[in-house]
């Protein structure tokens, strides 16, 4: 082994700082082909042979989508396994098209020998060095280190605000990811407008999006003078509800009525702030983040409220990864139609038995193993410690009461219903403490309603369930019909008042 | 606490502002305090480790400088007992009694016991060590202020993974502090921004690639799987490793201390001799002035060179981790280094020489080295001797298959950048210049890389790789 030194002292003195025109020139062309070469040598990730999705058919059905599963890996499997009759339209991009040329995949090998031979090349214009410099120790002019770093933290925070607070990343969000939904949804709902009826508005989770729709509430409540809209979305918990709400109906009186399911808001930190992301604003920071459990958790949620971008990272990911593919998605029409189409799953789990004696589940051959999972996790007796239990309950109380505070001068009446919980009954998650704590609420405040706790028992069959927690077409066309009865029912006396004092 | 994580920043930023508010007397007492406390993060108990490690070594070193030289030498060997004891014991009893078990067939539970690997214990044994060595030789003089000492082996940022350091470097610097001037506060944080990049974008994305491929190559059969996946740990461990270290020496500098370079592009190195000058310097150097040194000045010739240059890189690789991969893996870069001197000589004078010195000839010099560094990623990375030599049958193209290209489009797009980053510093030091650079350049520099610490980092915080050597 050779000597080796670092020479701090002839630093000063060192390569000049500029260098040959020849050689910037061979810089622009090597970051010139690092684009040029990344986008058409890498590997969709997370490798070649994952089995991507159908999300377009052509065929009698048109697109089918289930909007709302409770993870990302459970979407995918399901979206996988959706059966859609006709011919499925091969999505082979113009890129991968010419990738699959010998020819070229050979002239970009050569592209890269040369890139590396010329970078290479230029890094060595002599023999092995015997020793390397190490930073600069002095500086021949003043420095204003704290100045420059201040001045480069705004720019940054400026730049965070005008790409991701302003609305122009959220606007190329994967349509399919749960922000881009998110995002997607609220904007709609936010530019609709406004149909002239007494407007009544579902939110929810994956439970809700699945079991309402309000194509469907439109047709049966049209008639009592009703608009029924959803903006329930898989994952979403009670506080990404209220952004949302925050952000569609900013002056709180749009609505006759806005409808929230009692369910116990379990989605994952990561996933929550990225959801939330598009509703957020700077204020936010420290309530939205004080509505973790773990500190690491609510520093993320406080960086991703005021560092929007943070809470993108993994779409970012994935649009450098494939940029074009995106933009395509996020031209495509059926986007704006899809939710309305959307007629739910096809499926049922008829043939699953369970014995609550023994606690045994009998599956028909023909269940997947998700649907499997799914219900052997709705028949689960909930597992959250009680520190967890009650800081869900707490984070519950707190969103409410801010929803409430949100309405209190508003003629928009507060509806809480039970989600349909699974096909044999199942937890419903909620604690005896949470269901009091729901009844409180109802009782101390007038305008809010509560929904009778068993009014949709009946559903709880296998025949209108696709998996454990979500109803299928059938259950779906069930669900909507009774709650738009009942809110039809319950809403016409005090939607009377409302119209009165309301101009819209 | 990593130092990719929140909780670090946090604790780095009360240490510093509180010994910027006292005098340095009470400021070193008090980053020696806040060290523990950095150490016993991990574990409480490794404290007594280190504890003991230094009272002996401070005694060891206040008595070696009076002792004659007989009873010097006594003292050096308690040195090296207590200190390689610890290392021995903690680091390499359960390799070695596993192996004894196996020769013998004996039940390897029998002979196993539950230890766990005190962090950077790799680390501080050498700086450790380099101090006794220097005092027996007279190259130093012992020191006399304790507080002084346990700094030295304790101080935060070079603790857990380095770079080690030495006694007779580190010491006048505690003796002789001073504010450091606003042109080291600014390379400190050009290097804190650049290590962080290197690991939370670029490390942490190649592992996403290397991770899939190591943890189970047999998923991925073929030459082209073995190369992508090999390529990605190469620059991974490259990027996670220089990263710490640039985060280290930054906190360093932003309290006033230097530590010296441990990284210099060795993705440009020519030759393996050339490589190891470029990567992990100040073990290189260690290994050098402590091992190989003193074994060449026992016994002089050709033959012995090579013997000794072996010994000492296997016993670089088993310093990086008890298994039979690593050492294999040492003697995998003992080869190559014996094969390159063995090479040179041999064409020294000739016109093979002269092509090769020939700076057209470089880029192949260099891809040669990269590729031979790949390779070797087959016994770093492996878990077992097994996947070593599957991995090398497939890179080899044993398997006769392709296979898939791992490599994603974010991960090329990072090391065409990386390349182009390396070549820029290596002519014009572009990176470490930032620091020197007017405000229009150094402002929209900064944005770029909080913007890109924001973007493109892989969810969640991953530990270094070199924390457990």
């Amino acid at each position: 082994m050779d000597n080796f030194s670092t020479n701090r002292a002839s630093f000063c003195g060192g390569a000049p700082l500029a260098t040959s025109s020849r050689s910037r020139t061979a810089y622009i062309l090597l970051l010139l082909c690092v684009i040029c070469v990344a986008t058409c040598f890498g590997s969709p990730s997370p490798g070649r042979g994952v089995v991507q999705p159908i999300v377009t058919a052509n065929g009698t059905k048109s697109v089918k989508h289930p909007p709302s599963i409770t993870a990302t890996l459970e979407r995918q499997t399901l979206l996988a396994s959706v059966t859609v009759s006709g011919i499925s339209a091969p999505q082979v991009s113009p890129l991968d098209a010419l990738w699959q040329r010998r020819a070229v995949r050979w002239v970009l090998g050569v592209v890269v020998v040369a890139v590396l031979y010329v970078a290479i090349y230029l890094s060595a214009p002599g023999a092995i060095p015997k020793g390397f410099r190490a930073e600069p120790s002095t500086s021949p002019r003043q420095l204003h280190v704290a100045r420059n770093l201040l001045i480069g933290v705004a720019v940054f925070t400026c730049l965070d605000g005008v790409i991701f607070h302003t609305g122009l990343y959220a606007s190329i969000l994967a349509p399919a990811s749960y922000a881009g939904r998110m995002a997607m949804l609220t904007r709609a709902e936010k530019q609709r407008v406004s149909s002239g009826l007494k407007e009544v508005l579902v939110v929810g989770d994956s439970r809700i999006a699945e079991g309402f729709s309000a194509a469907a509430a439109d047709k049966l409540g049209s008639e009592a003078g009703f608009k029924f809209l959803s903006v329930a979305e898989a994952a979403s918990s009670i506080d990404i509800w209220y952004y949302a709400l925050r952000e569609v109906d900013p002056a709180a009186h749009r609505y006759t009525a806005i409808v929230f399911p009692m369910v116990m808001p379990t989605s994952k930190p990561a996933l929550r702030i990225s959801m939330a992301a598009p509703v957020l604003h700077y204020g936010d920071c420290f309530e939205f983040a004080s509505g973790f459990e773990q500190w690491p958790d609510r520093f993320r949620a406080f960086t991703g409220s005021i560092l929007r971008g943070s809470a993108y990272q993994a779409d970012i990911a994935s649009l450098l990864e494939h940029p074009f593919e995106r933009v395509r998605n996020v031209r495509l029409p059926e986007n704006k139609h899809e939710r309305a189409a959307y007629e739910g799953r096809d499926d049922d789990i008829v043939g699953t038995s369970y014995n609550p004696k023994t606690g045994q589940v009998t599956f028909p051959p023909r269940l997947t193993e998700f649907q499997r999972d799914t219900i052997r996790y709705s028949l689960r007796p909930p597992s959250e410690s009680e520190t967890r239990t009650q800081h869900l309950a707490k984070l519950q109380r707190h969103w409410i009461q801010r929803i409430l505070q949100r309405y209190s001068a508003s003629q928009t009446a507060i509806i809480l219903m039970p989600a349909p919980r699974g096909p044999f009954g199942g937890f419903s998650k909620l604690s005896m403490a949470y269901r009091t704590f729901f009844g409180t609420i109802a009782m101390n405040d007038k305008s809010v309603l509560m929904l009778p706790e068993h009014m949709f028992d009946f559903l709880e069959a296998p025949e209108y369930y696709f998996d454990g927690l979500h109803l299928n077409s059938k259950g779906r066309q069930k669900f909507t019909a009774r709650l738009v009865a009942e809110l039809v029912k319950r809403l016409q006396p005090i939607d009377s008042r409302h119209l009165a004092s309301d101009p819209n | 606490m990593l130092f990719n994580s929140f909780q670090y920043w946090i604790f780095f930023l009360i240490v510093a502002v509180l010994f910027y508010s006292v005098p340095f007397r009470v400021g070193k007492l008090l980053l020696l305090c806040a060290s523990y406390v950095f150490y016993m993060w991990w574990d409480p108990r490794f404290i007594v480790l280190i504890l003991t490690s230094t009272v002996v070594d401070y005694f060891l070193g206040i008595l070696l400088e009076m002792a004659n030289a007989r009873r010097k030498r006594l003292l050096l060997i308690v040195s090296l007992v207590v200190n390689l004891g610890f290392l021995g014991f903690f680091k390499y009893y359960n390799f070695f009694a596993g192996s004894l078990a196996a020769l013998l067939h004996l039940p390897e539970s029998s002979v196993i016991l539950q230890i766990i690997l005190p962090v950077g214990i790799s680390f501080y044994t050498f700086a450790s060590l380099s101090y006794t060595i220097d005092v027996y030789w007279g190259k130093m003089k012992a020191v006399r202020n304790f507080i002084d000492y346990a700094f030295f082996i304790a101080f935060f940022p070079h603790l857990i993974a380095g770079p080690i350091i030495r006694a007779r470097q580190f010491i006048s610097q505690i003796q002789l502090w001073r504010r450091p001037a606003a042109i080291v506060v600014q390379s400190g944080i050009v290097l804190i921004l650049s290590g962080l990049l290197k690991k939370t974008v670029f490390a942490d994305r190649l592992a996403v690639v290397a991770d899939n491929y190591f943890n189970d190559p047999t998923a991925h059969p073929g030459w082209l799987s073995a190369w992508t996946g090999g390529l990605a740990f190469a620059y991974q461990v490259f990027f996670d490793f220089s990263g710490y270290t640039d985060i280290a020496r930054g906190c360093a500098k932003l309290l006033g201390f230097e530590f010296p370079l441990n990284f210099a592009r060795p993705g440009l190195a020519r030759n393996p001799a050339d490589f190891w000058q470029r990567w992990h310097i100040t073990l290189s150097l260690w290994l050098r002035d402590y091992l190989f040194m003193p074994l060449s000045r026992l016994r002089k010739g050709r033959f012995t060179l090579y013997q000794n240059l072996m010994v000492v890189m296997v016993l670089v690789g088993l310093w990086h981790g008890a298994n039979w991969t690593f050492v294999l893996w040492g003697a995998y870069q003992g080869v190559l280094l014996i094969g390159y001197r063995l090479f040179h000589r041999a064409t020294t004078g000739t016109a093979v020489a002269q092509v090769m010195g020939k700076r057209y000839f470089v880029p192949f010099s260099v891809g040669l080295m990269s590729l031979s560094f790949v390779v070797s990623t087959a016994f770093f990375r492996a878990r077992t001797l097994q996947d070593s030599g599957s991995i090398l049958s497939a890179m080899f193209g044993f398997q006769h298959m392709a296979g898939e290209f791992l490599l994603t489009t974010d991960t090329i797009a990072l090391l065409f950048v990386a390349l182009f980053l390396a070549v820029a510093q290596e002519r014009s030091q572009f990176i470490d210049r930032l620091a020197l650079a007017p405000a229009r350049i150094q402002i929209p520099a900064y944005a770029c890389a909080f913007l890109a610490l924001e973007l493109f980092p892989v969810t969640g915080t991953t530990p270094f790789i070199y924390f457990q050597f």
